[in-house]
Protein backbone atom coordinates (compact mmCIF):
# COMPACT_ATOMS: atom_id res chain seq x y z
CA UNK A 1 0.00 0.00 0.00
CA UNK A 2 2.80 2.40 0.81
CA UNK A 3 4.22 1.82 -2.76
CA UNK A 4 0.76 2.34 -3.79
CA UNK A 5 0.53 5.64 -2.23
CA UNK A 6 3.76 6.75 -3.47
CA UNK A 7 2.86 5.79 -6.95
CA UNK A 8 -0.74 7.70 -6.79
CA UNK A 9 1.28 10.69 -5.41
CA UNK A 10 3.52 10.98 -9.02
CA UNK A 11 0.34 10.15 -11.46
CA UNK A 12 -0.77 13.62 -13.22
CA UNK A 13 -4.26 14.11 -11.59
CA UNK A 14 -2.19 13.88 -7.67
CA UNK A 15 0.52 15.95 -8.89
CA UNK A 16 -2.07 18.48 -10.45
CA UNK A 17 -3.74 18.88 -6.67
CA UNK A 18 -0.42 18.96 -5.15
CA UNK A 19 0.26 21.75 -7.20
CA UNK A 20 -2.68 23.60 -6.20
CA UNK A 21 -2.92 22.04 -2.75
CA UNK A 22 -2.95 25.20 -1.39
CA UNK A 23 -6.40 26.02 -2.22
CA UNK A 24 -7.20 22.73 -3.52
CA UNK A 25 -7.27 21.02 -0.50
CA UNK A 26 -9.37 23.37 2.43
CA UNK A 27 -11.85 23.85 -0.73
CA UNK A 28 -12.51 20.34 -1.07
CA UNK A 29 -12.21 18.87 2.76
CA UNK A 30 -15.01 21.90 3.38
CA UNK A 31 -16.77 20.25 0.35
CA UNK A 32 -15.97 17.31 2.25
CA UNK A 33 -17.46 18.39 5.56
CA UNK A 34 -20.93 20.37 3.98
CA UNK A 35 -21.35 16.67 2.96
CA UNK A 36 -21.32 15.15 6.26
CA UNK A 37 -23.37 18.04 7.68
CA UNK A 38 -26.07 17.04 5.29
CA UNK A 39 -25.61 12.95 5.43
CA UNK A 40 -25.94 13.65 9.23
CA UNK A 41 -28.70 15.76 9.06
CA UNK A 42 -30.63 13.21 7.00
CA UNK A 43 -29.37 9.95 9.76
CA UNK A 44 -30.26 12.74 12.66
CA UNK A 45 -34.32 13.05 10.85
CA UNK A 46 -34.73 9.31 10.18
CA UNK A 47 -32.99 7.76 13.46
CA UNK A 48 -35.15 10.49 15.38
CA UNK A 49 -37.96 9.74 13.90
CA UNK A 50 -37.17 5.65 14.58
CA UNK A 51 -37.05 6.36 17.67
CA UNK A 52 -40.23 8.46 17.88
CA UNK A 53 -38.22 11.30 19.53
CA UNK A 54 -39.12 14.34 16.43
CA UNK A 55 -41.17 13.69 13.62
CA UNK A 56 -43.67 11.31 14.38
CA UNK A 57 -46.69 13.96 12.54
CA UNK A 58 -44.96 11.78 9.89
CA UNK A 59 -44.94 7.90 9.02
CA UNK A 60 -41.91 6.02 8.47
CA UNK A 61 -41.69 5.43 5.01
CA UNK A 62 -42.65 9.10 4.74
CA UNK A 63 -39.48 10.44 6.80
CA UNK A 64 -37.22 7.62 4.54
CA UNK A 65 -38.70 8.92 1.15
CA UNK A 66 -37.68 12.79 2.11
CA UNK A 67 -34.36 12.01 4.04
CA UNK A 68 -33.04 8.85 2.47
CA UNK A 69 -31.81 10.20 -0.80
CA UNK A 70 -30.40 13.10 0.73
CA UNK A 71 -28.19 10.69 2.47
CA UNK A 72 -27.29 8.61 -0.57
CA UNK A 73 -26.51 11.81 -2.04
CA UNK A 74 -24.57 13.10 0.73
CA UNK A 75 -22.69 9.75 0.75
CA UNK A 76 -21.86 10.24 -3.06
CA UNK A 77 -20.65 13.93 -2.52
CA UNK A 78 -18.07 12.29 0.46
CA UNK A 79 -17.49 9.86 -1.66
CA UNK A 80 -16.20 11.87 -4.21
CA UNK A 81 -14.38 14.53 -2.47
CA UNK A 82 -13.06 12.02 -0.26
CA UNK A 83 -11.67 10.33 -3.17
CA UNK A 84 -9.97 13.34 -4.19
CA UNK A 85 -8.32 14.07 -0.68
CA UNK A 86 -7.18 11.09 -1.36
CA UNK A 87 -5.65 11.35 -4.85
CA UNK A 88 -4.21 14.52 -3.40
CA UNK A 89 -2.08 13.37 -0.66
CA UNK A 90 -2.24 9.29 -1.13
CA UNK A 91 0.38 8.99 1.60
CA UNK A 92 -1.30 10.74 4.11
CA UNK A 93 -4.78 8.87 3.65
CA UNK A 94 -3.39 5.14 2.13
CA UNK A 95 -0.82 4.50 5.11
CA UNK A 96 -2.65 6.24 7.83
CA UNK A 97 -4.67 3.72 10.44
CA UNK A 98 -7.15 6.17 11.18
CA UNK A 99 -8.05 6.20 7.20
CA UNK A 100 -8.73 2.34 7.10
CA UNK A 101 -11.11 2.01 10.23
CA UNK A 102 -12.65 4.87 9.11
CA UNK A 103 -13.31 3.02 6.23
CA UNK A 104 -14.43 0.13 8.11
CA UNK A 105 -17.18 2.47 10.04
CA UNK A 106 -17.81 4.09 6.40
CA UNK A 107 -19.37 0.95 5.20
CA UNK A 108 -21.00 -0.15 8.53
CA UNK A 109 -22.89 3.10 7.89
CA UNK A 110 -23.67 2.01 4.19
CA UNK A 111 -25.02 -1.19 5.53
CA UNK A 112 -26.95 0.13 7.99
CA UNK A 113 -28.54 2.29 5.89
CA UNK A 114 -29.21 0.13 2.53
CA UNK A 115 -30.95 -2.30 4.99
CA UNK A 116 -32.82 0.23 6.93
CA UNK A 117 -34.28 1.22 3.82
CA UNK A 118 -34.86 -2.56 1.88
CA UNK A 119 -36.75 -3.37 4.70
CA UNK A 120 -38.83 -0.21 5.98
CA UNK A 121 -39.93 -0.28 1.44
CA UNK A 122 -40.77 -4.25 2.34
CA UNK A 123 -42.17 -4.30 5.64
CA UNK A 124 -44.05 -0.38 5.78
CA UNK A 125 -47.24 -1.79 8.00
CA UNK A 126 -44.72 -3.58 10.33
CA UNK A 127 -42.48 -0.46 10.41
CA UNK A 128 -45.01 1.99 11.48
CA UNK A 129 -46.27 -0.24 14.33
CA UNK A 130 -44.27 -2.65 15.98
CA UNK A 131 -40.60 -2.12 14.69
CA UNK A 132 -40.24 1.37 16.12
CA UNK A 133 -40.94 -0.32 19.24
CA UNK A 134 -38.42 -3.43 19.37
CA UNK A 135 -35.35 -2.51 21.38
CA UNK A 136 -32.97 -4.01 18.71
CA UNK A 137 -34.11 -1.49 15.94
CA UNK A 138 -34.20 1.24 18.41
CA UNK A 139 -30.16 0.48 19.48
CA UNK A 140 -29.67 0.11 15.96
CA UNK A 141 -30.90 3.63 15.50
CA UNK A 142 -28.51 4.85 17.93
CA UNK A 143 -25.63 2.54 16.54
CA UNK A 144 -26.11 4.96 13.99
CA UNK A 145 -24.85 8.02 15.69
CA UNK A 146 -22.34 6.18 17.21
CA UNK A 147 -21.24 5.19 13.97
CA UNK A 148 -21.18 8.30 12.49
CA UNK A 149 -19.22 10.12 15.38
CA UNK A 150 -16.25 7.61 14.97
CA UNK A 151 -16.42 8.30 11.31
CA UNK A 152 -16.24 12.30 12.07
CA UNK A 153 -13.54 11.30 14.89
CA UNK A 154 -11.38 9.54 12.79
CA UNK A 155 -11.70 11.38 9.70
CA UNK A 156 -10.11 14.03 11.89
CA UNK A 157 -7.94 11.92 12.99
CA UNK A 158 -5.85 10.81 9.88
CA UNK A 159 -4.45 14.37 10.24
CA UNK A 160 -3.02 13.46 13.49
CA UNK A 161 -2.02 9.46 13.20
CA UNK A 162 0.76 10.31 14.97
CA UNK A 163 -1.18 9.74 18.14
CA UNK A 164 -2.09 6.19 17.63
CA UNK A 165 -0.59 5.26 13.96
CA UNK A 166 2.09 3.28 15.31
CA UNK A 167 -0.56 0.79 16.29
CA UNK A 168 -1.29 -0.05 12.64
CA UNK A 169 -0.40 -3.67 11.87
CA UNK A 170 1.81 -1.89 8.51
CA UNK A 171 3.60 -0.02 10.75
CA UNK A 172 4.59 -3.20 12.76
CA UNK A 173 5.33 -5.44 9.39
CA UNK B 1 -8.85 47.09 27.42
CA UNK B 2 -5.52 45.93 25.82
CA UNK B 3 -6.39 43.09 23.96
CA UNK B 4 -3.25 41.27 23.30
CA UNK B 5 -2.32 40.98 27.05
CA UNK B 6 -6.00 39.52 27.32
CA UNK B 7 -5.56 37.10 24.52
CA UNK B 8 -2.18 36.70 26.07
CA UNK B 9 -3.75 35.74 29.51
CA UNK B 10 -5.83 33.62 27.94
CA UNK B 11 -3.46 31.27 26.47
CA UNK B 12 -1.30 31.46 30.24
CA UNK B 13 -4.24 29.90 31.76
CA UNK B 14 -3.99 26.46 33.12
CA UNK B 15 -6.58 24.76 31.06
CA UNK B 16 -5.24 26.37 27.51
CA UNK B 17 -1.69 25.38 28.40
CA UNK B 18 -3.02 22.20 29.48
CA UNK B 19 -4.85 21.68 26.31
CA UNK B 20 -1.43 22.49 24.47
CA UNK B 21 0.18 19.64 26.33
CA UNK B 22 -1.66 17.55 25.94
CA UNK B 23 -1.24 14.35 22.65
CA UNK B 24 -5.06 14.58 22.82
CA UNK B 25 -7.20 16.92 23.78
CA UNK B 26 -7.10 19.23 20.50
CA UNK B 27 -7.61 16.61 17.80
CA UNK B 28 -10.76 15.20 20.35
CA UNK B 29 -12.07 18.53 20.54
CA UNK B 30 -11.35 19.63 17.15
CA UNK B 31 -13.43 16.03 16.47
CA UNK B 32 -16.58 17.18 18.69
CA UNK B 33 -16.96 20.89 16.80
CA UNK B 34 -16.87 18.92 13.49
CA UNK B 35 -19.80 16.61 14.67
CA UNK B 36 -21.59 19.53 15.98
CA UNK B 37 -21.09 21.59 13.43
CA UNK B 38 -22.00 19.30 11.03
CA UNK B 39 -25.13 18.52 13.90
CA UNK B 40 -26.17 22.55 13.19
CA UNK B 41 -25.49 22.32 9.20
CA UNK B 42 -27.86 19.68 8.44
CA UNK B 43 -30.58 20.57 11.11
CA UNK B 44 -30.57 23.98 9.43
CA UNK B 45 -30.48 22.98 5.77
CA UNK B 46 -33.70 20.86 6.57
CA UNK B 47 -35.13 23.76 7.97
CA UNK B 48 -34.53 26.31 5.15
CA UNK B 49 -35.12 23.52 2.54
CA UNK B 50 -38.80 23.48 4.07
CA UNK B 51 -38.72 27.41 4.41
CA UNK B 52 -37.51 27.78 0.39
CA UNK B 53 -40.32 25.07 -0.49
CA UNK B 54 -37.68 22.52 -1.76
CA UNK B 55 -37.97 19.68 0.39
CA UNK B 56 -40.51 18.66 3.38
CA UNK B 57 -43.37 20.85 1.79
CA UNK B 58 -46.28 19.27 3.00
CA UNK B 59 -45.15 19.42 6.62
CA UNK B 60 -46.38 22.46 9.04
CA UNK B 61 -43.46 24.64 9.84
CA UNK B 62 -43.73 25.50 13.55
CA UNK B 63 -43.83 21.84 14.65
CA UNK B 64 -40.62 21.03 12.23
CA UNK B 65 -38.31 23.72 13.34
CA UNK B 66 -39.56 23.62 17.18
CA UNK B 67 -38.19 20.28 17.33
CA UNK B 68 -35.64 20.76 15.25
CA UNK B 69 -34.18 24.00 16.46
CA UNK B 70 -33.69 22.90 20.32
CA UNK B 71 -31.08 19.91 18.67
CA UNK B 72 -29.45 23.13 16.55
CA UNK B 73 -28.83 24.93 19.52
CA UNK B 74 -27.80 22.26 21.95
CA UNK B 75 -24.88 21.40 19.09
CA UNK B 76 -24.52 24.74 18.50
CA UNK B 77 -23.58 25.26 22.10
CA UNK B 78 -21.38 22.19 21.79
CA UNK B 79 -19.53 23.70 19.09
CA UNK B 80 -18.96 27.31 20.72
CA UNK B 81 -17.66 25.61 23.73
CA UNK B 82 -15.05 23.75 22.00
CA UNK B 83 -14.38 26.52 19.41
CA UNK B 84 -13.39 28.44 22.52
CA UNK B 85 -11.40 25.77 24.11
CA UNK B 86 -9.14 25.71 20.52
CA UNK B 87 -9.05 29.25 20.67
CA UNK B 88 -7.24 30.06 23.94
CA UNK B 89 -4.78 27.46 23.35
CA UNK B 90 -3.40 29.96 20.85
CA UNK B 91 -6.02 33.10 21.32
CA UNK B 92 -3.26 35.88 19.15
CA UNK B 93 -2.69 34.00 16.50
CA UNK B 94 -6.43 33.24 16.04
CA UNK B 95 -7.47 36.80 16.87
CA UNK B 96 -5.04 38.01 14.18
CA UNK B 97 -5.90 35.18 11.57
CA UNK B 98 -7.63 36.34 8.85
CA UNK B 99 -10.09 33.35 8.14
CA UNK B 100 -11.13 33.26 11.62
CA UNK B 101 -12.08 36.78 11.91
CA UNK B 102 -14.38 36.26 8.55
CA UNK B 103 -15.87 33.50 10.32
CA UNK B 104 -16.46 35.24 12.95
CA UNK B 105 -18.04 38.19 11.10
CA UNK B 106 -20.27 35.56 9.03
CA UNK B 107 -21.61 33.84 12.45
CA UNK B 108 -22.71 37.22 13.67
CA UNK B 109 -23.95 37.75 10.19
CA UNK B 110 -26.02 34.32 10.14
CA UNK B 111 -27.13 35.34 13.92
CA UNK B 112 -28.34 39.10 12.28
CA UNK B 113 -30.49 37.16 9.33
CA UNK B 114 -31.96 34.95 12.25
CA UNK B 115 -33.11 38.06 14.23
CA UNK B 116 -34.48 38.85 10.66
CA UNK B 117 -36.78 36.01 9.87
CA UNK B 118 -38.26 36.55 13.30
CA UNK B 119 -39.07 40.19 12.93
CA UNK B 120 -40.65 39.19 9.39
CA UNK B 121 -41.68 36.09 8.36
CA UNK B 122 -41.54 34.57 11.69
CA UNK B 123 -44.07 36.58 13.34
CA UNK B 124 -47.14 35.23 10.89
CA UNK B 125 -45.80 31.69 10.71
CA UNK B 126 -49.69 30.44 11.78
CA UNK B 127 -50.53 32.80 8.40
CA UNK B 128 -48.02 30.32 6.08
CA UNK B 129 -47.11 27.21 8.01
CA UNK B 130 -49.01 25.19 5.75
CA UNK B 131 -48.13 26.29 2.68
CA UNK B 132 -45.27 24.68 0.51
CA UNK B 133 -42.88 27.36 0.89
CA UNK B 134 -42.64 30.42 3.33
CA UNK B 135 -43.61 33.97 1.95
CA UNK B 136 -40.70 36.28 -0.10
CA UNK B 137 -38.71 37.47 3.36
CA UNK B 138 -38.90 34.31 4.75
CA UNK B 139 -37.55 32.47 1.55
CA UNK B 140 -34.74 35.17 1.13
CA UNK B 141 -33.43 34.81 5.10
CA UNK B 142 -33.31 31.05 4.69
CA UNK B 143 -31.09 31.33 1.43
CA UNK B 144 -29.18 33.71 3.08
CA UNK B 145 -28.78 31.52 6.03
CA UNK B 146 -27.91 28.22 3.71
CA UNK B 147 -24.90 30.36 1.76
CA UNK B 148 -23.65 32.11 5.41
CA UNK B 149 -23.14 28.34 7.03
CA UNK B 150 -21.67 26.72 3.67
CA UNK B 151 -19.33 30.39 3.93
CA UNK B 152 -18.95 29.35 7.94
CA UNK B 153 -17.80 25.83 6.73
CA UNK B 154 -14.91 26.91 4.20
CA UNK B 155 -14.04 29.74 6.55
CA UNK B 156 -13.53 27.48 9.48
CA UNK B 157 -11.40 24.90 7.52
CA UNK B 158 -9.20 27.62 6.06
CA UNK B 159 -8.42 28.56 9.77
CA UNK B 160 -6.37 25.13 10.54
CA UNK B 161 -4.63 25.79 7.18
CA UNK B 162 -3.75 29.30 8.19
CA UNK B 163 -2.56 28.93 11.39
CA UNK B 164 -0.22 26.07 11.18
CA UNK B 165 3.62 27.67 11.44
CA UNK B 166 1.94 30.75 12.00
CA UNK B 167 2.69 30.23 15.69
CA UNK B 168 6.04 30.91 14.77
CA UNK B 169 5.79 33.93 12.37
CA UNK B 170 3.53 35.23 15.63
CA UNK B 171 6.33 34.42 18.18
CA UNK B 172 9.01 36.24 16.30
CA UNK B 173 7.81 39.54 14.38
CA UNK B 174 9.91 40.86 12.13
CA UNK B 175 11.26 43.16 14.72
CA UNK B 176 12.81 40.35 17.02
CA UNK B 177 15.89 40.93 17.37
CA UNK B 178 17.88 37.48 17.23
CA UNK B 179 21.68 39.27 18.19
CA UNK B 180 20.06 40.17 21.81
CA UNK B 181 18.90 36.38 21.90
CA UNK B 182 22.10 35.21 20.97
CA UNK B 183 23.98 36.95 23.84
CA UNK B 184 21.33 37.08 25.80
CA UNK B 185 20.53 32.96 25.76
CA UNK B 186 22.35 31.07 29.21
CA UNK B 187 23.77 28.80 26.46
CA UNK B 188 25.27 30.97 24.17
CA UNK B 189 28.44 31.75 23.86
CA UNK B 190 29.53 34.51 26.24
CA UNK B 191 29.24 38.05 24.46
CA UNK B 192 31.48 40.97 25.04
CA UNK B 193 30.21 42.48 28.25
CA UNK B 194 27.79 45.15 27.12
CA UNK B 195 28.19 48.49 28.22
CA UNK B 196 26.19 49.02 31.71
CA UNK B 197 22.58 50.43 30.78
CA UNK B 198 22.02 54.35 31.59
CA UNK B 199 18.85 54.77 33.62
CA UNK B 200 15.94 55.81 32.12
CA UNK B 201 14.11 55.66 28.92
CA UNK B 202 17.30 53.15 27.55
CA UNK B 203 16.73 51.46 30.47
CA UNK B 204 13.73 49.25 28.91
CA UNK B 205 16.59 47.97 26.05
CA UNK B 206 18.43 46.35 29.33
CA UNK B 207 15.47 44.02 30.17
CA UNK B 208 16.16 40.68 30.03
CA UNK B 209 15.59 38.99 26.54
CA UNK B 210 12.47 37.37 25.49
CA UNK B 211 12.21 34.01 27.54
CA UNK B 212 14.29 31.76 25.10
CA UNK B 213 11.66 29.60 25.00
CA UNK B 214 10.05 31.75 22.79
CA UNK B 215 12.82 31.06 20.11
CA UNK B 216 13.55 27.22 18.80
CA UNK B 217 15.44 26.11 15.38
CA UNK B 218 11.51 27.04 13.87
CA UNK B 219 10.68 30.17 14.21
CA UNK B 220 14.52 30.83 13.19
CA UNK B 221 14.06 28.96 10.48
CA UNK B 222 10.29 30.53 9.31
CA UNK B 223 11.60 34.62 9.99
CA UNK B 224 14.97 34.53 8.59
CA UNK B 225 16.10 31.46 6.40
CA UNK B 226 13.15 30.32 5.06
CA UNK B 227 11.98 33.70 3.49
CA UNK B 228 15.52 34.20 3.05
CA UNK B 229 16.40 30.92 0.76
CA UNK B 230 12.78 31.41 -0.89
CA UNK B 231 13.94 35.19 -1.92
CA UNK B 232 17.25 33.55 -3.16
CA UNK B 233 15.75 30.64 -5.06
CA UNK B 234 13.38 32.93 -7.10
CA UNK B 235 16.16 34.41 -8.12
CA UNK B 236 17.85 32.90 -10.33
CA UNK B 237 16.36 30.02 -12.53
CA UNK B 238 16.79 28.57 -16.27
CA UNK B 239 13.14 29.21 -17.14
CA UNK B 240 11.68 26.57 -20.23
CA UNK B 241 8.51 27.34 -21.36
CA UNK B 242 6.73 28.16 -24.53
CA UNK B 243 9.04 30.69 -25.08
CA UNK B 244 12.06 28.72 -25.18
CA UNK B 245 14.58 28.72 -22.60
CA UNK B 246 15.36 31.74 -20.34
CA UNK B 247 18.04 32.81 -17.75
CA UNK B 248 16.66 34.63 -14.62
CA UNK B 249 18.85 36.74 -13.12
CA UNK B 250 19.70 39.74 -11.13
CA UNK B 251 20.76 42.27 -13.22
CA UNK B 252 20.48 45.91 -11.49
CA UNK B 253 22.83 46.59 -8.77
CA UNK B 254 19.35 46.97 -6.58
CA UNK B 255 19.01 43.25 -7.58
CA UNK B 256 22.65 42.35 -6.78
CA UNK B 257 21.89 44.17 -3.52
CA UNK B 258 18.98 42.51 -2.49
CA UNK B 259 20.85 39.17 -3.56
CA UNK B 260 23.74 40.00 -1.34
CA UNK B 261 21.60 40.26 1.83
CA UNK B 262 19.69 37.02 1.24
CA UNK B 263 23.43 35.26 1.62
CA UNK B 264 24.36 37.27 4.04
CA UNK B 265 21.08 36.35 6.15
CA UNK B 266 21.89 32.94 5.72
CA UNK B 267 25.21 33.29 6.69
CA UNK B 268 24.86 34.36 9.72
CA UNK B 269 21.76 32.27 10.47
CA UNK B 270 24.35 29.80 11.35
CA UNK B 271 25.41 31.12 14.35
CA UNK B 272 21.71 31.39 15.96
CA UNK B 273 21.04 28.16 14.65
CA UNK B 274 23.86 25.83 16.23
CA UNK B 275 23.35 27.43 20.08
CA UNK B 276 23.65 24.69 22.08
CA UNK B 277 20.17 23.55 23.82
CA UNK B 278 18.45 25.67 20.92
CA UNK B 279 15.18 23.44 21.12
CA UNK B 280 13.36 22.22 17.46
CA UNK B 281 10.29 24.15 18.00
CA UNK B 282 7.77 25.52 20.61
CA UNK B 283 6.02 23.81 23.36
CA UNK B 284 2.65 22.27 21.56
CA UNK B 285 4.35 22.76 18.04
CA UNK B 286 2.54 19.88 16.31
CA UNK B 287 3.77 18.41 11.95
CA UNK B 288 0.95 19.32 9.85
CA UNK B 289 2.15 16.45 8.17
CA UNK B 290 3.03 14.07 10.29
CA UNK B 291 2.71 11.15 7.68
CA UNK B 292 5.80 11.94 6.44
CA UNK B 293 7.35 14.34 8.74
CA UNK B 294 9.04 14.26 12.34
CA UNK B 295 7.30 15.26 15.49
CA UNK B 296 9.03 18.15 16.76
CA UNK B 297 9.77 15.53 19.65
CA UNK B 298 11.34 13.04 17.05
CA UNK B 299 13.61 16.26 15.87
CA UNK B 300 14.28 17.24 18.94
CA UNK B 301 15.34 13.59 19.72
CA UNK B 302 17.97 13.10 16.35
CA UNK B 303 18.87 16.67 17.81
CA UNK B 304 20.58 15.86 21.19
CA UNK B 305 21.73 12.78 20.18
CA UNK B 306 23.98 14.39 17.18
CA UNK B 307 24.58 17.68 17.57
CA UNK B 308 28.17 17.99 16.07
CA UNK B 309 26.32 16.68 12.83
CA UNK B 310 23.69 19.58 12.74
CA UNK B 311 26.32 21.87 13.13
CA UNK B 312 28.34 20.35 10.29
CA UNK B 313 25.75 20.89 8.52
CA UNK B 314 24.40 24.51 9.70
CA UNK B 315 28.12 24.94 8.44
CA UNK B 316 27.66 23.69 4.86
CA UNK B 317 24.78 26.28 4.40
CA UNK B 318 26.97 29.07 5.56
CA UNK B 319 29.94 27.98 3.32
CA UNK B 320 27.03 27.29 0.46
CA UNK B 321 25.91 31.40 1.06
CA UNK B 322 29.25 32.23 1.52
CA UNK B 323 30.38 31.36 -2.10
CA UNK B 324 27.41 32.92 -2.90
CA UNK B 325 28.14 36.14 -1.74
CA UNK B 326 32.28 36.04 -3.85
CA UNK B 327 30.20 35.52 -6.82
CA UNK B 328 27.94 38.57 -5.97
CA UNK B 329 30.62 40.41 -5.77
CA UNK B 330 32.32 39.29 -9.04
CA UNK B 331 29.03 39.89 -10.85
CA UNK B 332 29.43 35.89 -11.60
CA UNK B 333 25.77 34.66 -12.48
CA UNK B 334 26.98 31.21 -13.15
CA UNK B 335 28.81 31.25 -9.94
CA UNK B 336 25.60 32.53 -8.22
CA UNK B 337 24.08 29.79 -9.70
CA UNK B 338 26.04 27.12 -8.45
CA UNK B 339 25.59 28.77 -4.78
CA UNK B 340 22.04 28.49 -5.12
CA UNK B 341 21.97 24.98 -5.84
CA UNK B 342 24.46 23.89 -3.04
CA UNK B 343 22.50 26.05 -0.66
CA UNK B 344 19.19 24.10 -1.89
CA UNK B 345 21.01 21.09 -1.43
CA UNK B 346 22.18 21.87 1.92
CA UNK B 347 19.18 22.54 3.48
CA UNK B 348 17.05 19.55 1.59
CA UNK B 349 20.05 16.86 2.82
CA UNK B 350 19.31 18.65 6.41
CA UNK B 351 15.83 18.62 6.35
CA UNK B 352 15.62 15.08 5.17
CA UNK B 353 17.69 13.72 7.99
CA UNK B 354 15.85 15.33 10.61
CA UNK B 355 12.46 16.67 9.73
CA UNK B 356 10.98 14.22 7.23
CA UNK B 357 13.09 11.38 6.38
CA UNK B 358 10.00 9.50 5.83
CA UNK B 359 8.98 11.33 2.66
CA UNK B 360 10.31 8.97 -0.21
CA UNK B 361 9.27 11.51 -2.87
CA UNK B 362 12.02 13.70 -1.64
CA UNK B 363 14.51 11.36 -1.09
CA UNK B 364 14.34 10.19 -4.59
CA UNK B 365 14.43 13.93 -5.65
CA UNK B 366 17.58 14.78 -3.76
CA UNK B 367 19.01 11.26 -4.90
CA UNK B 368 18.99 12.18 -8.12
CA UNK B 369 19.74 15.64 -7.79
CA UNK B 370 23.26 14.54 -5.75
CA UNK B 371 21.83 16.33 -2.90
CA UNK B 372 21.66 13.88 -0.12
CA UNK B 373 25.18 14.56 1.13
CA UNK B 374 25.77 11.85 3.90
Amino acid sequence: MNDFAVWLSTTRPSLFLQIHEAWMIPIIQSVHIIGIGLAVGAALMMTLRVLGWAGTDQTVLATQARFGPWLTGALCLLLASGGLLIVAEPVRELVTLSFWVKMVFVATLTALAVSFQRSVRKQEQRWEQTLVRRPGVRLAAILVFVVLGCIILLGRLIAYDHIWGHLSPATKA
Amino acid sequence: MDIPAWLKSLEETGLASGIRDSLYVFPILESIHVMALSVVFGTITVVDLRLLGFASSGRPFARMSSELLRITWGAFAVAALTGTLMFMTNARVYYNNTPFRVKMVLLALAGLNMALFHLTAGRSIARWEKAPAAPGIGRLTASLSLALWIAIVFAGRVIGFTTTGAQAKEAAPAATNFDDFLTGGADAPAPAPAPAPSPGPAAASAAPPDDPADFSIRTIMAAKVDPSGDFLFESIADIADEHGVSHKAPRTPQEWDAVRHHLQVLVDAEKLLIVPGLKAAEPGDRSSNPAVENEPEQVQKLLDSQHPDFVARAGRLREAAALGLKAVDARDTKALFGAITAIDKACESCHLHYWYPNDKRARQAAQEEGGIVE
